[in-house]
């Protein structure tokens, strides 16, 4: 039978997210370099492709488009099929690393500057 | 050698040297009997009998000829070897032709692809035992695809004339019983004319709808022995008369007229319903008089992409909706719900509360118990039992009825809108293949746009594995506008289907002067690649891109999820699903088999000259293979 979350037990966590990573962005900044090798270790690219463009199994995440507590929050507890990275696996320091690396990836090319996607 | 041992060869294969390998005939554990030996690595004895003029597989031979069948393909062996032998030169190789594979599984998936393009079925010869069991998930997939294929196997019934030893481990008292839960039907011939009937009969109900494969069992001795002239006198070749295919009640087509044209959001979803060229353009004068979007689910090639009143993958079109028409629907329940592959498996109708589903189909009429690709039960408001395209020319007239007692504009007002959102979607489609356009390994869409460039202009058709990523981005990208712009669906999503699928199409597509595209994933072509070699051999032009992400990648991610699940990190997820360490090289692969080969070819910008190459190959009428180390997906 359907059990669907209230988008209130989403909200509620995000904020305490938002709340602790605000104290580790004061530790320090986070480094691309590891991120992409974590990228690359707990296989983000299986969906998301080799460089975070996006796939028809997962969205283009390079650079993304969500602030960090969102993206970390959606990392923890995904809305759908996207597999959930506890701390276990990704600590809050390894997120903030990977989420620098995202941020560190040019956006896309558009199809009108490409001539086989021109209409 | 495939499935069959050579037991009438005079050159040992893989198993006999196996069995010369082991320890001497005279003595020691595990020795192999001094007969069995010899029957694995000795030519037979001379045939001191009297010639036979005449054998009962020349008259077998005499009904195939009536069926239109074009091919026969087969991985020998020797259970056939009558037939096959009355195919060759009575029959002079013709009406059907031998086609050589080197796979039971290849033989009838190429049969599958065959009936994709031409229409029509193509017979195949399995042996018995191994050969059936080496074919039985090809059949499977053709089942589940409704796609009829006309399997011949060969059995030796009696067991006073089987040969010892091999022909008992190759002998079954049923043979078609493994396969019997997906098959159609299937009969053992125990005389010439009872042969006749069930060949012919087994024709005619593998192509009444709904299609499926059906199978007959060829008693050596029925084949090998001496059909005398008074014997043949008093045989009867049955005339085929093909059925027509079952039209939806009238009552309730006319209900679903009201239905329909009485709609405000109406949404016609077209599954397994194109069956001939007829059917595209009877849905798109459907559409257009509903001005209604149709979500083309993609088993078949049922409705232009290009047309504005394509809206496939449109789900929230049927969460909209007020009315539904779901033509020759697979699965009727996961088009109206939505289970999640989360911790309890949550699901729900995606429905809303007062909508009513209209279904036209025959997926009714062929159930089996075991076997459970009929899907989840789900119930439609209006269940018309029919063909959908036979009746789709009475929907059209009541529709048309309905319509003509109805004023206003607002069919005209929702197709604008659906035009405008069909334009939409097909930006943001092309915005998305931009997405990694310069990556390295190489995007599918790059991959699938760098090709159009070269063939855009030719007569193709994309054949093969539906679901490889550059199979889907083809669809996406490339105008999908005539019955054979693609082959649709697997049937049951048995790996191993598609290279020789691919080839089969492109077999049928030779025939009829146009270009095949096989966009073909890894580890698919890994089950049986033999049958690159049944494409050389064959001159079967067929252009195969590799979609080579080295490894199973749907299982990866699958255990990515039961890892995460876990909380044990995926770090190893790619045990048991890398194809790495080392990295085939298909190129050589098809090199070895005769095949042009080109790659492996990780920089997009290398494409466009190999593509040149080998179309250059492919139009001369030979297969080709490039190799491209693709995006995971």
């Amino acid at each position: 039978m359907a059990a669907h979350k209230p988008w209130l037990q989403v909200l509620e966590p995000l904020l305490l997210s938002a709340l602790s990573l605000t104290a580790m962005a004061a530790a320090g900044p986070a480094e691309p370099a590891s991120g992409q090798a974590l990228f690359n270790a707990v296989g983000c690219w299986a969906c998301h492709g080799y460089g975070g463009q996006g796939t028809l199994s997962g969205p283009q995440i390079a650079p993304s488009a969500l602030p960090l507590p969102i993206f970390q929050q959606l990392l923890r507890h995904p809305a759908r099929l996207m597999p959930a990275y506890g701390a276990a696996v990704l600590n809050d320091a390894q997120v903030a690393s990977l989420y620098a690396y995202l941020q560190s990836r040019s956006p896309p090319r558009h199809a009108a500057d490409i001539v086989p996607l021109k209409p | 050698m495939g499935a069959s041992l050579g037991l009438a060869s005079g050159a040992p294969g893989a198993e006999a040297q196996r069995i010369t390998d082991a320890p001497a005939a005279s003595g020691g554990a595990g020795a192999i009997p001094a007969p069995n030996l010899a029957a694995e690595t000795q030519a037979p004895a001379a045939d001191t009998s009297a010639v036979i003029t005449r054998p009962g597989a020349d008259f077998m031979v005499d009904v195939l000829k009536t069926l239109d069948l074009d091919y026969v393909a087969a991985n020998p062996g020797s259970t056939f070897r009558g037939l096959q032998e009355s195919l060759i030169n009575y029959g002079h190789n013709a009406k059907p032709e031998c086609l050589t594979c080197c796979h039971e599984e290849s033989s009838v998936a190429m049969a599958h692809g065959y009936f994709k393009i031409a229409g029509k079925p193509m017979a195949v010869m399995v042996h018995s035992t191994v050969g059936v069991q080496h074919a039985s998930m090809a059949i499977y997939n053709a089942y589940a695809d409704r796609v009829p294929v006309i399997i011949i196997s060969g059995n030796a019934l009696d067991a006073n004339t089987r040969r010892v030893p091999v022909e008992w481990d190759h002998s079954v008292q049923d043979n078609a019983a493994m396969v019997r839960d997906y098959t159609k039907w299937d009969d053992t011939p125990v005389s010439l004319q009872h042969f006749a009937e069930s060949q012919v009969r087994a024709y005619k109900l593998a192509m009444a709808l709904p299609s499926a494969p059906v199978m007959i069992t060829l008693d050596m001795d029925l084949q090998e022995n001496e059909l005398s002239p008074a014997s043949e006198a008093l045989l009867r070749i049955p005339k085929l008369t093909l059925d027509q295919p079952p039209q939806g009640d009238a009552t309730a087509v006319r209900e679903a007229a009201k239905w329909l044209v009485g709609a405000d959001k109406p949404v016609i979803v077209a599954d397994r319903y194109a069956r001939t060229g007829q059917a595209m353009p009877l849905l798109v004068q459907l559409a257009e008089l509903l001005q209604a979007p149709v979500i083309d689910t993609g088993t078949r090639v049922n409705f232009p992409s290009s047309h504005p009143l394509n809206h496939s993958g449109r789900i929230d079109l049927i969460r909209e909706a007020d009315f539904i028409l779901a033509l020759e629907p697979v699965d009727l329940w996961g088009l109206t719900h939505e289970l999640k592959d989360l911790v309890g498996k949550p699901w729900d109708s995606i429905l809303a509360a007062s909508a009513k589903v209209i279904s036209i189909g025959t997926g009714d009429l062929l159930i089996k118990a075991n076997y459970q690709d009929f899907q989840r039960y789900s119930a439609a408001d209006l269940a018309i039992t029919g063909d959908p395209e036979t009746t789709l020319p009475s929907l059209i007239e009541a529709v048309q009825r309905e319509l003509a007692a109805v004023a206003g504009n607002a069919r005209a007002e929702r197709g604008r809108a659906l035009q405008t959102l069909h334009q939409h979607a097909r930006e943001r489609t092309h915005e998305a293949a931009a997405a990694g356009w310069d990556a390295s390994p190489i995007s599918a869409a790059r991959v699938v746009m760098e090709l159009w460039q070269q063939i855009q202009h030719d007569d193709w058709s994309v054949v093969g594995w539906p679901t490889s990523s550059t199979n889907i981005w083809a669809r996406r990208l490339w105008p999908m506008d005539k019955p054979y712009s693609h082959t649709g669906d697997s049937g049951a999503a048995g790996v191993g289907y598609g290279a020789p699928a691919a080839v089969g199409a492109a077999l049928a597509n030779r025939d009829a002067g146009r270009l095949s595209i096989n966009f073909q994933p890894d580890g698919d072509l890994l089950y049986a690649p033999g049958v690159l070699w049944t494409a050389a051999h064959h001159h079967i032009p067929l252009l195969t891109v590799m979609f080579n992400n080295r490894g199973y990648h749907q299982e990866l991610m699958h255990l990515q999820r039961m890892a995460n699940r876990h909380n044990r990190g995926i770090d190893r997820a790619g045990i048991g699903t890398a194809l790495r360490s080392p990295e085939v090289d298909f190129a050589k692969m098809a090199q070895s088999m005769g095949v042009y080969g080109e790659g492996p070819i990780s920089d997009p910008a290398q494409l466009r000259e190999a593509f040149r190459r080998s179309l250059a190959i492919v139009r001369r009428g030979e297969p080709a293979l490039i190799d491209v180390i693709s995006q995971p997906r």
